[in-house]
């Protein structure tokens, strides 16, 4: 990937909630880029931080948040989000970055008919008029390929399978075209039946449209079909990053190593995966040196006081651990 | 049958009993207020016999249990009886004031849900001194109470500034018609109905607030914001209108809380309802309109709760009727 060609910049970006227990420190300095047409993925366990990090980037972080420090830059006009007003970042959110959630149960409106959560993004972004509008989303459902969309657009949401609402909200968001989609667990709340069907659905629509793609998941297994790049996310911060190839064959944090082992295959079964002993740490209080070091099975003296860097170990290749570098 | 018409057919049998129970527990409540309607018939220094001679006449000799019982079979068979102090039937004389309560009802509903639905949603977008002085101003809101606003009202605008008239619904002798006619109501309705609306007013901003707020935290919000549609449409479009589903279900429940605020309003402003007609027949110990006004009044309230169930499913379309 050259530099001149990204599309996504996130440098030093620090993310907080305020909570009556404490400040959570939720993304805690993580930098990484995004080319165009590139998918890259977020990986790590529930609770690193990825979900704070995919909505700050289309800045729709709850109430409670704050972004601290830091920029996302979006190119080629070099604009940086975290510093855009409200009404400037309307015109980016579906129109140049597009957002698929994980709960496509909660995230579409109950009252409103399909057609018209559909529509409403058209008529805003491409000034059309809703006839119109409503004819490019029997369009959209037809090409993620939803049976008898003419009749879909004027069903509510509980009318639909899990699939189908998820296909729905990918339409919603794809349907100005947006340079970068950003997928939150986008199959995380399907059956396991439909989630392949998703995630090719996927794969193929940021081939033919040529987008760029974040994929925030916890499942190392489904990063391979459809991602170039992978960003493993541990308590607020990146423990490695690496061209998906590279990182599956030869990784380098012990972190990447124990979610590579959770992975089931078809010689291991779910219930004997081989993971990381304990749980992520809490983020109000997060631990000193090596944010991994309590649940790492090599740490030593200087992982517990200081912190490693993210460095770059070859060409877009880069590990934060005492024991690489 | 379309399935509409055998919901609604099936709500009312259910209402039925609860009918029983109103009649039984009026009945009860008005014969132990004190006073007897004899009195109030033949005067005070009444010849004993001649008092003995109208008690009769009412039935009101019988014991009490009897008295009930021929009451309930007449009910079902559609008599709700004479009164006492009208010759006149009790259902004429309530059926010519429903009307008056009607409008005035409406009218307060209306103006309620309208205002109160808008300073709702508006201040549970916009969080802050906004908001903070409209709660202050809904506890107000709540607290009066109607008669005392009532009169407030009056002696201001229609005493003071003489914007509005002393009261009743149509001028007297002025024998308006057509369009002047109805200007001329809605001139007599301004006050009474803003009085009756004021209560309804701050409860619906109130329960709209709070719905909208509920509303704004939900998962499809954030959605919506993600296309980047304008917030007045993400708050207007998407929180109010998941929102609005408990504000109905409010209103349609209020609707025996605002017949009772009618039968005050009605009274300060000479409203010819059914609210003044009841105060008029409780002070006169006139049985028979006195129940018949609060059958009438449970038949509204039973119907209000038809139509709510009713806007209920065409709000929320999860909801099919069954
Ligand atoms: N609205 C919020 N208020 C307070 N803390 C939050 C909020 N959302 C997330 N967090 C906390 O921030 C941390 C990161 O959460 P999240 O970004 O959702 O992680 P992930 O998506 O990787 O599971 C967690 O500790 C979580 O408890
Ligand atoms: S720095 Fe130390 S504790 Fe952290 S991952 Fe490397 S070896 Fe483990
Ligand atoms: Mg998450």
């Amino acid at each position: 990937m050259f530099s001149s060609s990204k599309i996504l910049e996130v440098s030093n970006l620090y993310v907080q909630y305020l909570t009556l227990q404490g400040i959570v420190k939720a993304v805690d300095g993580v930098s990484f880029s995004v080319g165009w047409g590139e998918s890259f993925a977020i990986v790590g366990e529930s609770g690193s931080g990825k979900s704070t990090l995919a909505f700050s980037v289309i800045r729709l972080l709850p109430e409670n948040s704050r972004i601290v420090n830091g920029k996302i830059l979006l190119y080629p006009e070099n604009i940086d989000l975290v510093k855009l007003p409200e009404e400037e970042m309307r015109k980016i959110r579906g129109r140049r970055i597009g957002m698929i959630f994980q709960d496509p149960m909660t995230f579409l409106n109950p009252v409103m008919r399909i057609g018209d959560q559909i529509a409403e993004a058209i008529i805003y972004h491409q000034k059309c008029s809703p006839t119109e509008a409503k004819r490019k989303a029997v369009k959209l459902l037809e090409k993620l390929r939803i049976p008898d969309a003419s009749d879909v657009v004027n069903r509510y949401p509980h009318q639909l399978s899990g699939g189908m609402k998820q296909r729905v909200v990918i339409a919603m968001a794809i349907s100005c075209n947006p340079q970068l989609l950003i997928a939150d667990e986008p199959t995380t709340a399907l059956d396991v039946t439909v989630q392949a069907e998703v995630l090719e659905l996927l794969k193929n629509l940021i081939n033919e449209y040529n987008m760029s793609l974040i994929l925030v998941t916890h499942d190392l297994g489904i990063v391979a079909e459809i991602c170039d790049r992978v960003a493993i996310m541990y308590a607020g911060k990146i423990m490695e990053i690496g061209d998906v190839y590279r990182l599956y064959k030869n990784p380098k944090h012990p972190y990447t190593i124990g979610l590579l082992n959770a992975v089931p295959t078809i010689y291991k079964s779910k219930n004997e995966i081989a993971g990381i002993k304990g749980s992520p740490p809490n983020l109000i209080n997060p631990p000193i040196g090596c944010r991994f070091h309590p649940r790492c099975p090599y740490v030593f003296d200087k992982c517990k006081i200081y912190e490693p860097p993210l460095i770059e170990i070859s060409k877009s290749n880069y590990v934060a651990c005492w024991l690489v570098g | 049958m379309s399935p509409l018409v055998a919901f609604v057919i099936r709500r009312l049998l259910q209402y039925i009993p609860m009918i029983l129970v109103v009649i039984v527990v009026i009945f009860i409540l008005v014969r132990m207020a004190p006073g007897d309607p004899t009195y109030i018939l033949v005067g005070e220094v009444g010849d004993e016999s001649f008092v003995q001679a109208a008690r009769e006449r009412l039935g009101l000799n019988k014991p009490l249990h009897e008295q009930f019982l021929i009451y309930i079979l007449n009910v079902f068979r559609g008599d709700l009886g004479y009164s006492y102090l009208r010759s006149e039937s009790v259902s004429k004389l309530i059926i010519d004031r429903i009307p008056a309560t009607l409008i005035l009802v409406l009218t307060a509903m209306f103006i309620s849900a309208a205002v109160g639905i808008i300073i709702g949603t508006i201040s549970a977008a916009r969080r802050g001194i906004l908001d903070i002085s409209l709660s202050l101003l809904t506890l107000f809101g709540i607290s009066i109470p109607y008669f005392w606003l009532g009169q407030m009202i009056l002696i201001v605008f229609s005493v003071y500034l003489g914007l509005f008239p002393l009261g009743g619904m149509i001028s007297v002798g002025m024998d308006y018609q057509g369009i002047n006619y109805a200007l001329d109501i809605i001139y007599h309705l301004t006050l009474p109905a803003l009085t009756l609306a004021i209560f309804n007013i701050a409860f619906t901003t109130k329960i709209t607030r709070g719905s909208v707020l509920e509303a704004l935290t939900q998962d499809y919000i954030i959605t919506a914001r993600s296309k980047g549609i304008p917030e007045r449409r993400v708050i207007f479009r998407h929180a109010l209108r998941n929102a609005l589903i408990p504000v109905v279900t409010y209103t349609g429940f209020n609707t025996g809380v605002l017949l009772v605020g009618a039968i005050l309003t009605e009274t300060v402003f000479a409203w010819p309802g059914m609210g003044s007609l009841l105060y008029d027949s409780i002070r006169l110990r006139d049985y028979p309109v006195v129940l018949g006004i609060f059958i009438y009044g449970s038949i509204m309230v039973i119907i209000a709760n038809l139509i709510v169930d009713i806007l209920y499913g065409i709000l929320d379309p999860r909801i099919r009727m069954r």
